[in-house]
């Protein structure tokens, strides 16, 4: 309970000391502080894709139901997060460089992290049977596997020279960065983080306790 | 898997002519590939028109031809298996690797059939210039060899579950991409007088990873 | 005396800050809680 209330407390502080503390990156003006929420999306959204392809190998090799929960829940949530840092993502770019979408590598791969986990869920949605879905799902999960480092780090340099990204500099200058914005940024990275923990305990500890009722109810009736 | 390597190439070999013959026998799935490859490319080409010397815009456009015709033919090998009931023979006989190899090795020959009449019909309808025949080859085998391999192995999961046509489509596009990507870049470099090196050796990476990860992953394919 | 111009237009883009910093601030309590009562809900279905 002392841990859900300092996680509270934790990103309402810093949210707010995003607002009033840090100062603003000056090529970017007051929308500086989408970086906060835009790039921990993000992360969130990589890290829930290693999770679940963890998973799902692990599930492949040790069969038990639990790495397909994680696998799967993960999933959802990596989506969830996916969706929050395009958009924010693509509102950010219409303010900073007037057009929505520009297939510069960053949202190159973001997009192609978006198709995957949709991907993934749909082949979910295809398939009956417990056994058969965990494992089909871990098997898609295991091949994908192999075409992430290629197009997060591959394609977007082979995208670069098809179309120019626009002449303007990435927001992603960590290294020059005032460094009470990198304190709330790591801030909100850890916050996001520690926020993305919960919400898979939850999403894992539901799919067991309906697991549980459900193999209850096959075994009552 | 005390089978000798010796045996479990005469099983791959047994399925790829297995494979061969019934297509040949009834045909429609070479038919069907066929019609939808060129319907498609006279799609692109009516609504386009000829290019002239865009390569960029020509590059993309084959490949996305060839993409299409992949989408639509290549799920057919493990289709028709789980349609006609024959797996369950066919796994009693060969291990999985043996089959997904078979199958792999059908696919490519399906696709080298699709491309030898789509992509001169290609060359021709949509004006061109000449292409440096060499490294346009490369790039189109390569390319083709990558795009097989993926497609093979998400074909060999699609199989298994309820929706088909679209959601191979969908399951196959974020392992395609990559291909995708490399292939078009090379095949425009050809046309602009570059070198395709770098896009040959993503090409051949990328086959190698899938066709790795799938020889690890196809014995887990099939287990009931 | 009417202040400068500049002066007025500063303010009210720190007012717009502290508006959407407002918003975000209430959009996390409402999520917070949110995710507090599920987890009860959890807790509930999983107690026999």
């Amino acid at each position: 309970m002392i841990a859900r209330g300092l996680l509270f407390v934790w990103i309402a502080v810093w949210m707010v000391l995003g607002f009033v503390w840090a100062p603003v990156v000056p090529v970017l003006g007051d929308t500086t502080r989408v970086l906060y929420f835009h790039i921990p999306a993000a992360w969130v959204t990589v890290l829930a894709l290693a999770w679940s392809m963890i998973q799902s190998v692990l599930y492949l090799a040790k069969r038990r139901m639990e790495h397909d929960d994680h696998a799967a829940a993960a999933a959802e949530l990596g989506i969830l997060f996916c969706i929050v840092a395009t958009i924010s993502g693509s509102l950010w770019a219409k303010a900073m460089w007037g057009s929505y979408w520009n297939w510069d590598p960053r949202e190159t791969s973001i997009f192609f992290l978006l198709l995957i986990y949709a991907a993934y869920l749909a082949l979910r949605s295809a398939v009956d049977g417990e056994e058969r879905r965990a494992r089909l799902s871990a098997i898609y999960s295991a091949a994908a596997f192999v075409a992430v480092p290629f197009l997060m780090f591959i394609v977007p340099r082979i995208y670069d020279s098809l179309h120019p990204s626009p002449i303007l500099p990435s927001p992603r200058e960590k290294g020059s960065m005032d460094p009470r914005i990198r304190t709330v940024f790591l801030a909100m990275l850890v916050g996001f983080t520690a926020l993305f923990w919960w919400l898979l305990s939850l999403r894992t500890r539901f799919a067991r306790v309906e697991r549980r009722r459900l193999d209850a109810a096959a075994a009552g009736a | 898997m005390a089978r000798s390597a010796s045996s479990s190439a005469a099983a791959v070999w047994a399925i790829l002519r297995k494979e061969c013959r019934s297509e040949w026998r009834t045909r429609y799935g070479l038919n069907a590939a066929l019609l939808f490859a060129i319907t498609s490319l006279a799609g692109v080409s009516f609504a386009v028109g000829p290019l002239g010397d865009r390569t960029d815009i020509l590059s993309g456009m084959l490949w996305v031809v060839l993409l299409f015709a992949a989408l639509a033919s290549l799920s057919h090998a493990f289709v028709r298996e789980i349609e006609g009931h024959t797996l369950t023979l066919l796994r009693l006989v060969a291990t999985p690797t043996a089959i997904g190899l078979g199958k792999l090795l059908f696919n490519l020959i399906f696709l080298a059939v699709i491309e030898a009449v789509t992509v001169p019909l290609f060359l021709l309808l949509m004006g061109g210039p000449p292409p440096k025949w060499g490294r346009f080859a490369l790039v189109l085998i390569l390319g083709s060899v990558a795009l097989a391999a993926a497609c093979t192995l998400v074909s060999a999961i699609i199989a298994q579950t309820r929706g088909r046509g679209a959601l191979f489509a969908g399951a196959s596009l974020p392992l395609l991409l990559p291909v995708l990507a490399a292939a078009v870049k090379g095949t425009r470099a050809q046309w602009q007088g570059g070198t395709v090196g770098a896009e040959a050796s993503i090409l051949i990476a990328y086959a190698a990873a899938v066709f790795g990860v799938s020889l690890l992953l196809y014995d887990h394919l099939w287990e009931d | 005396m009417r202040p400068p111009p500049g002066h007025e237009e500063r303010r009210s883009i720190v007012n717009g800050n502290l508006v959407v910093m407002g918003v975000s601030l209430l959009t996390w309590a409402a999520t917070f809680f949110y995710l507090l009562r599920l987890e009860r809900r959890i807790k509930d279905l999983e107690k026999p």
